[in-house]
């Protein structure tokens, strides 16, 4: 699908030239990406009787529209999500505010604008390729319990009191669901083991032992920054 | 890269973007000629002060939530012990606090912000002295666009110690 960019050069860094006047677009189905300057938000655009007109014609050729702005989801989420849902997920509104083309958002958006430039007219839009990715948040709290036990050894001990105190379930679960997500980023069990975790059910489900407590952190670091 | 996005632009964006931005920038661009003859103080500068007040108690929040303790309550350790929690809390603020990676850009944006408010102060008071008007717009405007700069400095993930 041809991409046209209006308003949005800031935001991307594109090199193209923006079409200031939505009317100047041909009538052939492309992907939109609409920076709503001077708009009260995407639906302010929206509303807008002269973009709303070219905004139809768009969808009706089985083209898209994606949002982006310095707010998240170019306004509020209830609009996004009104805007979706009536237009057959053919409109979607950035969740996060893009600051400026060197933001890694931008960097992300770019390789989505790749994907899309490869798509036909009414095919379904990967939106979830434009939006971060969902992050290893059982790997993220592991680190932070980590990194606060060996950062402040003297409350190392309550910190694993705490631990103790969760069910044994709990615990096999953040564990078991930390180690995928680890595996995930390319990392191997083996490596997992090494830190001090255990992954046998016979075992207690316990926290790495206060020595082997620096080389998880920047093991677990190193996964996340990766 | 574990890119988890900040909360802090969804706190900073309604001042940054859509009032900074879209409102006190687009309208000294649109309107500035007009105001320069214009008695009255534009209403979007008699606004200043208040917005600046209603930010600065906001700047806390915006640090805070570059930092990873603003994901805790998000995350599966929420439901650990309270005083483990909070000691997980502590320690890890304290380690990124160490970074000093968040500090030098929210002390930036103070800095601007402090030098906006003085110079729509100056305005408020100066406003009767037609002949001022044009240079003072000229510093309204920089002012604001260096405490705009000053946001897109801002990181937009949350940071790691």
């Amino acid at each position: 699908m041809d991409i046209r960019f209006y308003r949005a050069q800031e935001k991307l860094g594109i090199v193209r030239p923006e079409l200031e006047v939505l009317a100047d677009l041909p009538a052939v189905p492309c992907f939109w990406v609409v920076h709503p300057v001077g708009y009260s938000g995407a639906w302010g655009f929206y509303l807008d009787e002269a973009m709303n007109e070219v905004i139809v014609q768009c969808l009706n050729a089985g083209g898209a529209i994606l949002f982006l702005s310095g707010t998240p989801y170019a306004g509020s989420a209830a609009r996004a999500n009104q805007l979706s849902n009536e237009h057959r997920r053919r409109i979607h509104c950035l969740n996060t505010s893009i600051s400026g083309s060197e933001s890694k958002v931008a960097e992300r958006l770019l390789r989505f604008l790749k994907i899309v430039e490869e798509l036909k007219p009414d095919e379904p839009i990967p939106w979830k390729e434009a939006e971060p990715a969902s992050w290893p948040q059982n790997l993220v709290a592991l680190y932070l319990v980590l990194k606060a036990m060996e950062y402040a050894p003297h409350d190392a001990e309550s910190i694993r009191e705490g631990w103790a105190t969760m069910e044994q379930k709990w615990r096999r679960k953040l564990l078991t669901d930390a180690l995928d997500e680890y595996e995930d980023n390319g990392f191997s069990e083996h490596e997992w083991l090494t830190l001090g975790f255990s992954c046998d059910e016979n075992e207690p489900i316990s926290l790495p032992p206060a020595q082997k407590l620096p080389m998880a952190v920047d093991a677990l670091k190193r996964c996340l920054v990766h | 890269m574990c890119f988890i996005p900040s909360r802090a632009a969804d706190l900073y964006a309604p001042f940054e973007h859509t009032w900074l931005k879209g409102r006190l920038l687009a309208q000294l661009q649109e309107n500035g000629d007009r105001w320069v003859v214009s008695e009255d103080l534009p209403i979007v500068i008699k606004a200043l002060p208040t917005r600046i007040q209603h930010f600065r108690l906001l700047l806390v929040k915006i640090s805070e939530a570059l930092s990873p303790t603003d994901l805790i309550e998000r995350l599966p350790i929420s439901s650990l012990p309270i005083e483990a929690k909070t000691k997980i809390r502590e320690a890890v603020d304290s380690a990124f606090l160490e970074l000093q990676i968040a500090q030098p850009p929210i002390a930036g944006i103070e800095e601007k912000l402090n030098r906006l408010d003085f110079v729509s102060k100056q305005i408020g008071t100066s406003w009767s002295d037609r002949t001022s008007r044009e240079a003072s717009l000229d510093k309204l405007r920089a002012a604001a666009q260096e405490l705009r700069d000053a946001f897109l400095a801002l990181p937009s993930e949350i940071i790691f110690p």
